[in-house]
């Protein structure tokens, strides 16, 4: 179980971590897709495992979750890194944008993600107990 | 159950926010202490509530679940976050250009690693999945 649970957050992490790397343009926070990776793949497994299953299976491991906790985590990390697709503000404001991730689309995106994951919890999910 | 859930998440949010805030001088990295919150609590609620219950239980609710959550994308926002604890040199700011926005992989980093793999391994340690 744990092997099967770590090979699909390791292959999701792989496959979202260069998705992402590629359509927005960033190495993750740390400036180092190898970091990036490991961080994503990290919290997709640990946290993932923890989520009730649901979804299909394979060979007894809700991939679902896994792949779904991935997902946020790297358009988290995406939404709080430096990218060269960010518009840059005039001069004077440089020196603030250079400390601080900008509050744009990414991060949008992420928390509708974020509210459409709890919402379906109440829809599709009766609590356990 | 619902008002129940982002109460509790909205409530722990706040005091993982305060307390990392002071505790490392971040305002997260957006640089506003609104927007911490607002991503804290929301990820606390939306994944903690998806998560297999665990912990001590109140009124059929347990927010032990929703509080790791918490706690764990607030460290990590935190290692992602410009710091006063870190202060970078202000000369060597401005020779900076590509990378200044990068930041450092420390202990922080390490630490949300270490929470993630205890957490990861502590699922089959702790809790038999249903089958």
């Amino acid at each position: 179980m744990l092997l099967v649970d770590l090979m699909v957050a390791v292959i999701s992490a792989l496959g979202i971590v260069w998705i992402v790397s590629v359509l927005f343009d960033t190495k993750g926070p740390w400036g180092n897709l190898f970091w990036f990776f490991v961080v994503v793949a990290l919290f997709a497994w640990s946290c993932g495992v923890w989520i009730v299953p649901v979804g299909p299976q394979w060979r007894g491991t809700g991939w679902l979750p896994i792949i779904c906790m991935g997902i946020l985590i790297a358009l988290l990390l995406v939404a709080a890194s430096p990218r060269t697709s960010h518009k840059r503000l005039p001069r004077t404001q440089q020196e603030f944008v250079d400390a601080n991730a900008v509050i744009d689309v990414f991060l949008w995106i992420c928390m509708v993600c974020l509210l459409m994951f709890g919402v379906g919890h109440y829809v599709w999910h009766p609590r356990i107990g | 159950m619902f008002v129940a859930d982002l109460l509790i998440a909205s409530i722990s949010a706040l005091c993982i926010v305060w307390i990392v805030s002071v505790t490392f001088g971040t305002k997260g990295p957006w640089g506003n202490l609104l927007w911490f919150f607002l991503v804290v609590a929301l990820f606390a609620w939306a994944c903690g509530v998806w998560l297999v219950p665990f912990g001590p239980h109140w009124r059929g609710i347990g927010g032990l679940p929703i509080i790791c959550m918490g706690i764990w994308i607030a460290l990590l926002l935190v290692a992602v976050s410009p710091r006063s604890s870190r202060q970078r040199p202000a000369v060597h700011k401005k020779t900076l250009s590509h990378h200044e926005d990068v930041v450092a992989i420390d202990i922080l980093v390490w630490l949300v690693i270490l929470c993630l793999v205890i957490m990861g391994v502590g699922h089959y340690a702790w809790y038999m999945r249903p089958s």
